[in-house]
């Protein structure tokens, strides 16, 4: 990267990193994970840095990049004869991650929650980490490319069976459990 | 107030904006239904969880994690290596010559541009092939009416991805000689190589440079049924020449302005015509490498985001040749098909066999394979025959097994 592409890429990137940090947050449930992920957004980002500069709404373009990552990453690896059972081990071992007790702070309720979050499929996961950071729908389409009534017959089923695992939730999520 | 209702107000964040009137019925739909309860329980919980503010430095963090690592300038003054990988497919076994061509350039000789440190330079003016398009493949998996894959009918054969140049003996330099070393070796299923010894050889003195340095090579290890396997009795021909500098060429200007010296900014490219499309970056050879070496580790290592992220950047940082590319979507082909996305590793095999310079026959098959596994016969037995014609009737055994099954399915080439 030269210099005058580093300084390019990095004004048009800068405005949104922090709102790609956040939501990164809410899919991985920790700061490194986060931030590898908003990495990766970046070098996606980076590979396309025309359309980046052409694009009127940059924001939800980064947004799809990162949705598309993180889920087709899991469902891709999810597939992969090798690494089919260890799909999700990461997310959920991040339920013990420092990253997550910090934010914690020992509250058992917000736990609860988390490892609730961290048992819930990857896709519902994303849907409702967008949604719950104020994306609207018709945004959360173009992001997904899913169509209206799928999107909510989907967000509607990812927030019933959250409320279900927050319910049922009493002990921390054993490693694997979330394989299912 | 119905589920619908509620679910609706959910999504579009619409609570605030509710009358009192509306907000009692949810209440009272929400009290009664149980689904609803507990989805507006989860919208809750989410919200009330914290999300910290995002490091001060990521932004400095993502720029150091995106700059390549930075082009050493080529040493002059030394003799070089030239590599030229031409590759033969034997009918029995798949065998790769490789020429180890030393050049005795001076300080002051001809610029070599770096694209032919390896790659076959004379007949193919890698610097003058057309930028590669820049984009990273696209995100969106093509998993829509994907016919249905028995992974047991896959594999991907092996290729290259590291090979440490073979080291010229000194005796040889004094007499100049040419040689050749035909080794046989075994690729672990961690791509190692293995057990490798002689075959035949011209000199003997050329044998333990030869071993020397295929030992060191690495390999992405055949797949089969979705296991990486140990492939014996591989085997290539490593050459060594010695020549003289080649004569300096008459090299057009704008092709100069390529060579890594002239490359450099601005100076000396101000006389190139205007119309020459300037490359993203010079290809380097050096940096190729070590990019591919990172590529076999995070492959072996099943870091396979990771490998296919040093690939996404190597293609869309620097301007590739045709033998890069062809590597390049060969690697691509290898870890979709470790992903278990076969339409994307069709779809990269395909690109790495369009160029016309094919490093592995090997994709031929693997390419021919993943449409088997797919049952798409006829494009199977389409691509091997288009693999045989590439290679004058030339093919790897395995390549021949599978028109035999596929003639055992009644697909040949009469039946197309």
């Amino acid at each position: 990267m030269s210099q005058a592409e580093h300084a390019e890429f990095a004004r048009l990137i800068a405005p949104h990193l922090d709102a790609l940090f956040r939501a990164a947050y809410r899919l991985t449930g920790n700061r490194a994970d986060a931030e590898d992920l908003v990495q990766d957004v970046c070098m996606r980002a980076y590979a396309n840095l025309r359309p980046l500069e052409e694009l009127e709404r940059p924001k939800s373009w980064l947004m799809k990049i990162q949705y598309r990552l993180f889920v087709d990453g899991a469902r891709r690896r999810k597939r992969s004869p090798l690494r089919a059972t260890a799909d999700d081990l990461d997310i959920t071992c991040a339920s013990t991650d420092p990253g997550l007790e910090e934010v914690a702070e020992g509250s058992l309720a917000e736990q609860r929650i988390l490892d609730a979050w961290a048992r819930l499929d990857k896709e519902q996961r994303a849907l409702l980490a967008l949604h719950v950071e104020g994306y609207t729908l018709a945004e959360l389409q173009s992001i997904t490319d899913l169509s209206t009534d799928v999107l909510k017959a989907r967000l509607y089923r990812a927030r019933v069976r959250l409320g279900k695992l927050i319910a049922t939730e009493r002990a921390p999520a054993p490693l694997m459990e979330s394989k299912a | 107030m119905n589920c619908r209702d509620s679910s609706a107000i959910l999504d579009d964040h619409a609570l605030s904006r509710l009358s009192a009137t509306d907000r009692c019925a949810l209440d009272e739909h929400v009290t009664a239904c149980a689904p609803c309860a507990l989805a507006w329980q989860a919208q809750n919980a989410l919200l009330a969880l914290a999300v910290p503010a995002a490091p001060s430095d990521l932004l400095g963090l993502v720029l150091r994690a995106m700059s390549p690592r930075p082009a050493r300038a080529p040493r002059r003054g030394r003799s070089r290596v030239v590599w030229i990988c031409a590759l033969l497919a034997g009918s029995a076994v798949l065998a790769a010559t490789t020429t180890v061509r030393l050049l005795l350039d001076r300080a002051g000789g001809p610029p070599v541009a770096v694209t032919s440190q390896r790659g076959d330079a004379s007949e193919h003016e890698a610097a003058q092939t057309p930028p590669l398009q820049t984009s990273a493949p696209t995100t969106q998996a093509s998993t829509a009416d994907a016919p249905t894959v028995s992974v047991e009918d896959v594999q991907i054969e092996y290729a290259m991805m590291i090979r440490t140049p073979p080291v010229y003996p000194r005796e040889g330099l004094a007499r100049r000689l040419d040689g050749d070393v035909t080794v046989s070796f075994t690729i672990d299923d961690r791509g190692t190589v293995k057990n490798a010894r002689a075959v035949r050889s011209s000199d003997a003195m050329f044998e333990a440079p030869a071993l020397a340095a295929i030992s060191q090579w690495k390999y992405l290890p055949r797949v089969m049924a979705g296991k990486r396997v140990a492939v014996d009795g591989v085997q290539t021909v490593i050459r060594f020449m010695v020549e003289p500098p080649p004569p300096p060429k008459a090299v057009p200007k704008g092709a100069e302005a390529r060579t890594p010296e002239a490359a450099g900014p601005a100076k000396g490219a101000a006389d190139a015509p205007p119309a020459e499309p300037k490359p993203v970056h010079p290809v380097n050879y050096e940096i190729f490498d070590r990019s591919t070496a990172i590529v076999w580790q995070r492959t072996i290592t099943d870091n396979l985001r990771g490998a296919e992220l040093e690939l996404d950047e190597l293609r869309a940082t620097y301007d590739l040749n045709d033998q890069q590319s062809n590597e390049v979507w060969g690697f691509y082909g290898y870890l979709y098909t470790q992903y278990g996305d076969y339409g994307r590793a069709i779809d990269a095999y395909e690109k790495a066999v369009a160029f016309p310079i094919n490093v592995w026959p090997g994709q031929w098959t693997s390419l021919a394979s993943l449409y088997f596994a797919r049952h798409q016969y006829d494009r199977a037995l389409k691509t091997l025959l288009a693999y045989k014609q590439r290679t004058s009737n030339r093919m790897d055994s395995e390549a021949l097994a599978m028109i035999e099954k596929l003639r055992a399915l009644g697909v040949t080439e009469e039946t197309l």
